[in-house]
């Protein structure tokens, strides 16, 4: 189903993510303009659409196992995360492929204008998962259940390839045209997998800290001693 | 097939997939493999079906690829021959037709995603040709969403079996699907390659589909057949709502618009199909008068020949030094600039000619249109006279092409159009034969008859077959040019079909070609010239296109008139606003600051400046390097952020680009300092680290061959084989293709392949990138220079 888009991409995170430095960097007026460009292009080009399972039972075992369903979620961060819940929301967003060709394009024409938009894109899928992710959360608070925050392959030790299975489970070739390929990668690159513990009673959800994370010997925000906000130990 | 033939209603089953997953199918598994663990149950099914009056009914085969089938523990061939035979015992003593089912593979296909086109033929090979054997009536591609896809398995039916072929793609209420192929450009490519029945269906419920069904029907001579979801899904309860009985009377519609098959997607059920017998079964199917147009596409661009459309001519590198040297070294970027910039101003199709010699020709047309066709939806049309860069060209190209051209010899003629009719193309014929040019309009009109001819007894159609009276040289042949101009007319007038005319020549030897050429353009549109091959890049040609399409009234309501001109003063306007100006530091030489201020149009003008009294060289060792240099320090030490450090590469590579011109013209010294294949690794198509990259490095003077992301072991190992480079540069963002850059750095070592190898990417570390056998790990694109400056 499409979602909505919002009125603008939030600027202060692109251009957090493209590594402006506030003391250090100076944002030209030709770079500003790029940003607000790519912003209004992102916006128009981009058609926005999410899939959402139902309510599906989870058991803990060796791995998280969701139950009926082909996905078995490995790893000790997930568990820690879905620590306490007996469900799961477990959703997909992407941007879809038209600004696949449009960076294309880019690359070609416009170096700055790729990086710009391709950040841009990347904030407005942030964006719209967090749409989805407070969709369902609203909606399971209506029947009285409690939502972690969202969890996405390639957190933590949570496998990317954990992909492949979500997308089957989500029918997503069908419903919002996301496809997984061996490794995991999705394609529109613009696209999300997300999973989503729920509980009876209030739970917190552990996402992956610093520690666990991927890309924790380049990060530029551990080295600018702060976090890119994922990590909510800190 | 008979049954398609009849003028009555051809019923179709409803969904399969929806009723299997009642009979405890775990989300996510393969149903397909229930007809060897559960067959009676879809026995069932199909069953029910027949008895509701289905005449087709689709085997359990929807997802029986060897990609979808791969964890499941049964191969393609058990689970395909097991569905059909399920399907065809519940058949027995009835006349219903057993449709091997295929769907989308579940990978998405090249450039966007990891499937190569070669790949996705041969896993549909190996589904039809199983399915024929194991006696399937005819194969039915539904529920696609890309043209490509479909174009893969259409041929690999067609090439490996006798069955008929029926193609369904699902589209949005916007009347594109998910990767924006239009419901024309689905026509017209699948009617080319001689499919024998189109559809739509699933995503939407009948009320949506009919809008989209007119305009199929409207656009194919073919059988139109829909299978629509029963309504849209109700988002609260994840079902559909529309009764049978509402369904059944959504159908009625259809058989008034001339659609002959129909039956149902998700959400429907035998009752459904049984409704919609009920209701259709004495309904006689209302017959169509189509006639189709000219017209060429890409999926998500179909370009109707009405009026006149312009045909870029710069793809080509006759007479281009620097088209040839990008050729030659596989400088792709060179030709997709071009690209990009015809379609920007105004190119409605794309001439692509590749042929020099010591390139193979085959090979360098297949490469460049797969990565034009990556970039713009615009449609192209393959030059070359070659019979297998032809075949080869239109193989892969995505859409419906014109080829340029046949002439009127008929050893050619015969060679070249089966070629064409396979692929479903348009084709260019040329006015001339073993006897050369005439000079005479009638006897060029003869030739053009011909060609019409024998284009028409291979089975192309009148509205594919466009000639070319051809422009001869007025400083040459000046009595001839009213000649070129009289054929246009007749071949328009008499023939009826299609014209094409390289414009540019008429002015070759004379002075102020842009004017002759403007004037002859003028005088060819009148006569009935319908697909100037030109420049777009020149303003007034444009303008002459633009005026006449409106003075025609071609261009109704004069809207792309207004749309090219409305904004002139503005335009104008804004250029005053934001010109450069060059802001004085210190006593740094102002190509420099030029450069660092992200100032293009002086950084050229400066390069320009310098070239009169300095060795290109020198510019590129005293000026251009000094500055990245800085500039990569102050993003080392985080002065500089990305985008202003990309900034002064790209002014950078502007300069790069006058010094080049400058050594062209004069043969000397290439600038190149040494060859760099960088790749994205296999399963990976995350290329932003490794084109960030790319671009500084080639700053830096050094020749990059970029062979692009998912890059196959083997074609590196080919690539650097073949350039004897002395660095790789690998990149991968994802933890699960680290192993692939793992074994492209033994497959490099292995093959004893001396060269430094460096990676890159967010998950990578230098320890890990030591461990897996990697010469140097670079953090980011100044660590990529370091590395490189110290082996070159």
């Amino acid at each position: 189903m499409q979602i909505q888009k919002p009125d603008t991409i939030d600027k202060q995170k692109v251009l957090e993510y493209l590594g402006f430095n506030q003391e250090k960097n100076t944002l030209t007026p030709e770079i500003n303009q790029i940003i607000d460009e790519s912003i209004t292009e992102c916006l128009r080009v981009c058609t926005p659409r999410c899939a959402v399972s139902n309510l599906l039972e989870i058991t803990v075992g060796e791995g998280v196992i969701v139950e009926n369903t082909v996905l078995v979620l490995t790893g000790n961060d997930i568990k820690k995360h879905l620590l306490g819940c007996g469900k799961t929301v477990v959703f997909a967003v992407t941007l879809g492929q038209e600004i696949e060709k449009v960076l294309q394009t880019e690359q070609i024409k416009n170096m700055v204008k790729y990086v710009v938009l391709d950040t841009v894109a990347n904030v407005l899928t942030d964006q719209m998962a967090d749409v989805t992710e407070t969709l369902i959360t609203e909606n399971l608070a209506k029947q009285g259940l409690y939502a972690t925050m969202r969890y996405s392959a390639g957190y933590g030790d949570l496998d990317i390839a954990h992909n492949k299975a979500i997308t089957k489970v989500l029918n997503t070739e069908k419903t919002v045209g996301i496809y997984a390929n061996t490794y995991g990668a999705l394609s529109p690159r613009k696209s999300v997998t997300a999973v989503i513990g729920v509980a009876e009673k209030h739970v917190s959800g552990h996402l992956a800290d610093c520690n666990t994370c991927k890309v924790k010997e380049n990060c530029k925000y551990k080295k600018r001693g702060i976090t890119c906000g994922f990590d909510k130990t800190k | 097939m008979d049954l398609i033939k009849q003028n009555k209603f051809v019923f179709l089953d409803g969904a399969m997939g929806t009723l299997l997953q009642n009979s405890g199918l775990k989300l996510g598994e393969c149903p397909e493999v229930l007809s060897i663990t559960n067959g009676e149950t879809v026995m069932d099914i199909h069953r029910q079906y027949i008895q509701a009056g289905s005449d087709i009914i689709y085997a359990n085969t929807f997802g029986a690829n060897s990609l979808k089938l791969k964890e499941s523990g049964y191969t393609v061939e058990q689970v395909i021959f097991a569905s059909v035979q399920v399907a065809k015992k519940a058949c027995e003593g009835t006349k219903t037709k057993v449709a091997l089912d295929i769907g989308p593979i579940g990978e998405m296909m090249q450039p966007t995603g990891t499937l190569g086109f070669d790949t996705a033929y041969n896993i549909f090979k190996e589904m039809v040709t199983i399915g024929e054997k194991a006696g399937a009536d005819l194969v039915v591609f539904e529920t696609m969403t890309d043209l490509y896809e479909v174009k893969a398995g259409v041929l690999a039916t067609k090439e490996n079996t006798k069955l008929p072929v029926f193609v369904s793609m699902t589209f949005e209420q916007n009347g594109r699907t998910f990767t924006g192929c239009e419901i024309k450009s689905m026509a017209v490519t699948l009617q080319g390659l001689g499919v024998d029945a189109l559809g739509i269906n699933c995503s939407l419920g009948p009320v949506e589909i009919l809008p989209l069904a007119k305009i199929l029907v409207e656009n194919t001579t073919l059988p139109v057949f829909v299978k629509p979801n029963a309504g849209l899904p109700n988002l609260v309860s994840n079902s559909y709502d529309v009764t049978p009985q509402t369904f059944a009377t959504q159908i009625l519609e259809f058989a008034q618009i001339g659609v002959s098959m129909v039956g149902g997607c998700c959400g429907t059920s035998p009752e459904y199909i049984q409704q919609v017998v009920k209701v259709l079964k004495d309904t006689p199917v209302t017959a169509r008068n189509v006639e189709l147009e000219s017209s060429v596409c890409t999926p998500s661009r179909y370009v109707k020949i009405d009026g006149v459309k312009i045909i870029g001519e710069r793809i080509n590198p006759t007479g281009k030094k620097l088209f040839k040297k990008a050729l030659v070294e596989g400088d792709i970027n060179y030709v997709l600039k071009q690209a990009i910039q015809q379609v920007e101003y105004g190119a409605n199709i794309l001439d692509v000619n590749v042929g020099i010699p010591d390139i193979d020709e085959a090979s360098t047309m297949v490469n460049v249109i797969e990565q034009i066709q990556a970039i713009t939806d615009t449609p192209l049309q393959i030059d070359s006279t070659n019979a297998d860069v032809i075949a080869k060209a239109l193989r892969i190209y995505n859409g419906k092409a014109i080829v340029n051209s046949v002439t009127g010899d008929i050893a050619v003629l015969d060679k070249i159009l089966p070629i064409v009719k396979k692929y479903g193309a348009a084709v260019v014929g040329l006015t001339l034969d073993e006897g050369g040019i005439p000079e005479l309009a009638q006897d060029r009109f003869i030739i053009a008859k011909r060609i019409m001819e024998k284009a028409l007894e291979y089975g192309i159609p009148k509205h594919d077959i466009y000639i070319d009276c051809l422009t001869l040289t007025a400083s040459a042949q000046q009595k001839e040019v009213m000649e070129t101009l009289k054929a246009v007319r007749m071949v328009k007038e008499q023939l009826g079909l299609k014209t094409v005319l390289g414009v540019s020549n008429i002015s070759f030897g004379l002075p102020n070609r842009e004017l002759l050429n403007h004037s002859f353009l003028l005088l060819a549109m009148s006569a009935g010239l319908d697909l100037p091959i030109i420049n777009p890049n020149v303003e007034s040609m444009l303008d002459a296109v633009r005026t006449y399409n409106v003075l025609t009234n071609t261009d109704v309501n004069s809207a792309e008139y207004i749309k090219a001109y409305r904004n002139q003063t503005a335009t104008a306007k804004i250029v005053t606003v934001t010109a450069e100006t060059l802001v004085q530091e210190g006593s740094q030489p102002k190509l420099v600051l030029a450069i660092k201020q992200g100032l293009k149009q002086e950084t050229i003008l400066e390069t320009q400046q310098l070239l009169k009294t300095e060795l290109p060289l020198n510019i590129v060792n005293n000026y251009l390097i000094p500055t990245l240099d800085e500039v990569g320090l102050g993003f080392e030490n985080g002065t500089v952020f990305l985008p202003q450090l990309l900034q002064t590469a790209m002014v950078a590579g502007f300069a790069f680009d006058e010094v080049k011109k400058e050594i062209a013209k004069t043969d000397t010294a290439e600038v190149s300092d040494g060859v760099i294949v960088l790749a994205t690794v296999k399963g990976d198509v995350h290329d932003i680290g490794k084109n960030i990259a790319k671009v500084i490095l080639e700053n830096y003077g050094y020749n990059i061959i970029d062979l692009g992301k998912d890059v196959a072991v083997d074609t590196i190992i080919k690539t650097l084989k073949e350039t004897g480079a002395k660095v790789l540069g690998l990149s991968a963002l994802m933890t699960t293709t680290l192993k692939s850059m793992q074994e492209t750095i033994k497959a490099v070592r292995d093959e004893n392949i001396e060269c430094k190898i460096m990676v890159g990417g967010a998950v990578l570390t230098e320890e890990y990138a030591i461990k897996i056998g990697a010469d140097f790990y670079a953090r980011d694109a100044k660590k990529g220079v370091d590395f490189v400056k110290n082996i070159f």
